[in-house]
């Protein structure tokens, strides 16, 4: 999907975009089985203060759009969640922050409303099904968004960032071709503490 | 020049302490485990309210892990395991009520309680029944935990969570031995799939487990003629010669099928569990094996599980959800064993006897919580739940003679108890650096009094990575229905028993530095109430003969009374961490405990546990293929042998200090990448254990304790083969 620059990045507008497949995953009954959504949320603040170039993309400030599955109980619940601990952080990557939720329609639409409203967080909440998390990575082909999800398949599958829970520790996934493909930089110091899909 | 140089170091210092702390930050983050045992929601174990640690799946396999008895050992903070040759006991902080079959302990299988109804009995060893491979990790809660969990966690709780199946995933072959006296088998599978458009993820193992010695030689224990016979006592066919003693070749080993499944699709999780533990323990001594035949394999103790466990969450708003789940256990145990001596049998049974003791115990319930997250960012939460089941148990006794002579059926038992637990529990975290937990419990049930169970926690967090904890929970051992139950010729019910209950009050602190942690604690706990054995009152008496209880004996009657005392203070201290991006690992942990055990005008430590234990472990992943070098010990100061303070043995007999020492290398198979290996060696300084052996459990005859023997040399390989 072309962007309004020629290249992958651009230096307005287009900041840290993530995008949380989280933890109201069909696969993720049990609350031992999920990362706490305050974890989560930490994560991603953490990660954001290695994204090189979010200050670049993101411009006066971070904007987070948090996407539900329609009508899954589980998934608004966990945007809700998601929304208030990111509320309760002052900055994120050092710039000031807002939140708002939405529910999926389809991934060209969601990339569409990225670009025209400027998102730098794309936050997923519940599964979207195999075809169209790939759905997803296609269309967010040269927008300028950090994609994640709490679970590593969906990572592998399209995502660029994920983490998951791992005999009770938080691991941290990057699918790094995704990453590429959406003009995402992490430093070296966080990738090593990453699993790479490449 | 000079002006600019300073400034952009300064700069530069600045930006590294600050990318320093970042990185510290996130290694904290990464670093933190995960549990969901302390509340019954998954947090940090800063926030938790207990002292909690966690034994990794990464750590099972570093350190050659064949058994949850093993992993506390080596791995993990405050608990501690022996091995009387026929199951694990467990105890924690400096204490260890022996003979209790771990019913001070509770047991958890991803969230489901294991100790069986009839006797709080669990096993922390090869009967387990859970395959050590689809252990994900295993959460140790030290400390009282009925706040939530209602009867048995007086000591503790640990909770052995298994693995999904995206961690599980393909189809594996499993070959594990120790040369040359066990081995083991093993099929597993994780798979996830769609079913009717929905997504379902499946885990199960098959497994068979299979020990034979090592053969044990026994010194002769010499013992009086046979009380009825007048005759030298008899420990096997043939004329007696009134020793005891030799070589074991048949008579010590154990066979443990088991079976676990794990199936989970949307919000609803099925977990199924079978096993059996069948074993033969090569001496006799004052747990189990109080007489009978030397060598002997038809001497044995078999133990059957099953359970089912269904859940089902409704995340039912952004603010409320609730979980409900549907439970049902069976339980069987078998004891046998045989006596040729007729003084250890019924009047008439001159040629000796087989005796049989049977129980069953089955329980099922439903447990239902409700969990309110107000302001939906976990700073303010609620939880009630109620927890109802029924428990059956039955129970008798029977003894045939050998030859001629009557057989006797004693002690009989079939009772249902109904109970109910009721919890709530309130978190607050009102600023960034304080966290409060407060809860309780109420659990009644028929025929004692019911028990209450609060819990409140305050954790500060006053620095980066510190955190000051201070913790209060009572808990309660409730009197089993084996204890109030049960009876044979010796033994009279005692169905008036009242609940153990412990007070705990403890304060912590931890720091953390990146993936570096340390942590302190100092406790104090008050037991009282303890169901122990005492000589049997007129009143017990009155009461059997009023109830239409038979025994036979006229004098040495015994029974359970709520009469023990164990008051214990100590510390704990843990510090662990990686390096190298996560390839080093390691980590020490130490307990020490002073605690006396009241009884019969005397203050004695418990026996059994050890005043100061620990272990400590560090592993190194050569990567890229190469393996990984893992290293363990575990170590326990003296401590007094069972029958130290009530077998009139001079000297007191105490077992020497422990020292357990792993060694052990694993990876993937050099050329073949679906092939893994683990090598494993263990050895033991230590010659003898804490438990008093053979037909001589008092010092009447002045002859010393001898003490059961160690395993001290053990060598395996372990191959794995997924296909996926």
């Amino acid at each position: 999907m072309a962007q309004q620059t020629s290249g992958p990045i651009s230096r307005r507008g287009w900041c840290l975009g993530i995008a949380a497949l989280a933890a109201s995953s069909p696969r993720r009954a049990e609350a031992a089985a999920t990362l706490p959504v305050p974890l989560q949320a930490e994560l991603l603040v953490k990660v954001a203060s290695y994204d090189r170039g979010l200050r670049a993309r993101a411009g006066d400030r971070v904007r987070t759009l948090v996407v539900t599955r329609p009508g899954d109980v589980q998934s608004e619940r966990v945007a809700a969640q998601l929304v208030a601990c990111l509320k309760d952080v002052p900055r994120i990557g050092d710039l000031p922050h807002d939140e708002h939720v939405a529910a999926f329609v389809n991934a060209t639409a969601l990339a569409d409303r990225c670009r025209a409203e400027h998102i730098s967080t794309l936050f997923f909440t519940g599964e979207l099904g195999p075809d169209n998390v790939a759905a997803v990575g296609v269309a967010l082909a040269g927008v300028n968004v950090l994609s994640a999800a709490p679970n590593a398949e969906l990572v592998r599958r399209g995502a660029v960032l994920g983490f998951d829970l791992v005999s009770s520790k938080a691991k941290l996934y990057l699918n790094l071709a995704q990453a590429q493909k959406q003009g995402i930089s992490m430093s070296a110091e966080l990738i090593k503490l990453m699993t790479v899909f490449t | 020049m000079r002006a600019s140089l300073l400034s952009a170091t300064v700069c530069a210092l600045l930006l590294t302490a600050s990318a320093a702390r970042a990185d510290d930050d996130l290694d904290a983050l990464l670093a933190e485990s995960i549990v969901t045992a302390p509340s019954a929601n998954a947090e940090s174990t800063s926030l938790a309210p207990a002292t909690t640690s966690v034994i990794t799946a990464e750590q099972i396999r570093a350190h050659g892990i064949r058994t949850l008895s093993e992993a506390l050992n080596f791995l993990a903070l405050g608990f501690f395991t022996t091995n009387p040759a026929h199951g694990q006991e467990i105890g924690a902080r400096g204490v260890l009520l022996s003979a209790d079959y771990g019913n001070h302990v509770l047991l958890l299988v991803d969230g489901h309680t294991v100790n069986e109804s009839g006797g709080g009995a669990a096993s922390f060893d090869r009967g387990l029944g859970i395959p050590i491979e689809m252990v994900d990790h295993v959460e140790v809660v030290l400390g009282p935990g009925s706040v939530l969990y209602g009867s048995n966690a007086v000591l503790g709780v640990i909770n052995v969570v298994t693995k999904r199946a995206k961690d599980y995933a393909g189809v594996r072959l499993i070959g594990d031995a120790d040369f040359f006296t066990w081995g083991k088998v093993a099929i597993g599978v994780g798979h996830e799939t769609t079913f009717l458009g929905r997504p379902v993820e499946l885990t199960a193992q098959v497994e068979y487990q299979r020990q034979d010695g090592p053969s044990l030689t026994f010194a002769p224990q010499a013992v009086p003629d046979d009380a009825v016979t007048g005759l030298p006592k008899r420990f096997g066919p043939g004329p007696g010669t009134g020793t005891w003693g030799g070589t074991v070749e048949r008579g010590y080993y154990s066979a443990a099928p088991a079976a676990y499944v794990r199936a989970v699709s949307g919000n609803l999780e099925l977990s199924l569990r079978a096993s059996a533990y069948h074993r033969a323990s090569p001496y006799l001594d004052g747990l189990v094996n109080y007489s009978g035949t030397f060598d002997d394999p038809s001497n044995y103790e078999l133990e059957r599980w099953l359970f089912a466990d269904l859940k089902y969450r409704i995340p039912v708003s952004a603010v409320v959800d609730v979980r409900t789940r549907a439970y049902a256990d069976f339980y069987s145990y078998d004891w046998y064993d045989t006596s040729v001596a007729a003084e250890d049998c019924l009047e008439g049974q001159v040629d000796g006897c087989r005796r049989n003791m049977r129980g069953f115990s089955r329980w099922a319930g439903v447990e239902t919580q409700a969990h309110f997250d107000w302001l939906k960012n976990g700073r303010l939460t609620s939880m009630v739940g109620v927890d109802a089941r029924m428990d059956w148990g039955s129970a008798a006794s029977h003894t045939d003679t050998i030859g001629s002579g009557p057989s006797e059926t004693y002690g009989r038992y079939d009772v249902t108890n109904p109970r109910i637990g009721m919890y709530a529990q309130q978190t607050a975290r009102p600023t960034e650096w304080l966290a409060l937990n407060a809860g309780t419990r109420v659990d009644v049930a028929e025929g004692y009094p019911a028990a209450v169970s609060p819990r409140a926690s305050v954790a500060l967090f006053p620095w980066r990575g510190g955190t000051v904890k201070g913790i209060y929970a009572q808990a309660f051992r409730a009197p089993t229905i084996f204890e109030r139950f049960y009876s044979d010729t010796f033994r009279l019910p005692n169905a008036n028993l009242r609940p153990e209950r412990v007070r705990s009050l403890e304060a912590s602190f931890e720091q953390k530095l990146g993936a570096q942690r340390m942590l302190v604690a100092v406790y104090s706990s008050t037991m009282t109430d303890l169901l122990v054995s005492e000589n049997a009152t007129e009143a017990d008496v009155a009461r059997a003969l009023g109830d239409g209880i038979r025994f036979d004996a006229e004098d040495g009657l015994y029974t359970t009374h709520n009469a023990g005392v164990v008051r214990v203070v100590g510390y704990d201290a843990a510090f662990d961490g990686s390096a190298l991006t996560g390839r080093l690992r390691y980590g020490v942990n130490v307990t020490g405990a002073y605690a006396r055990r009241r009884g019969d005008g005397e203050s004695v430590p418990p026996t059994v546990a050890p005043s100061l234990m620990g272990n400590a472990r560090v592993s190194y992943d050569l990567a890229r293929g190469l393996p990984v070098l893992a290293l363990a010990a575990h170590a326990e100061a003296r401590r007094p042998a069972d029958r130290a303070f009530d077998g009139g043995f001079t000297p007191t007999p105490y077992a020497p200090p422990v020292l357990d020492l792993r060694a052990a290398i694993s990876g993937p198979f050099p050329g073949i990448p679906a092939l893994s290996y683990r090598l494993v060696a263990s050895y033991s300084v230590q010659r003898t254990g804490p438990y008093v052996i053979g037909p001589v459990q008092d010092g009447s005859s002045g002859v010393p304790a001898t003490l059961n023997p160690v395993d001290r040399f053990r060598a395996g390989a372990g191959l794995t083969y997924v296909f996926e």
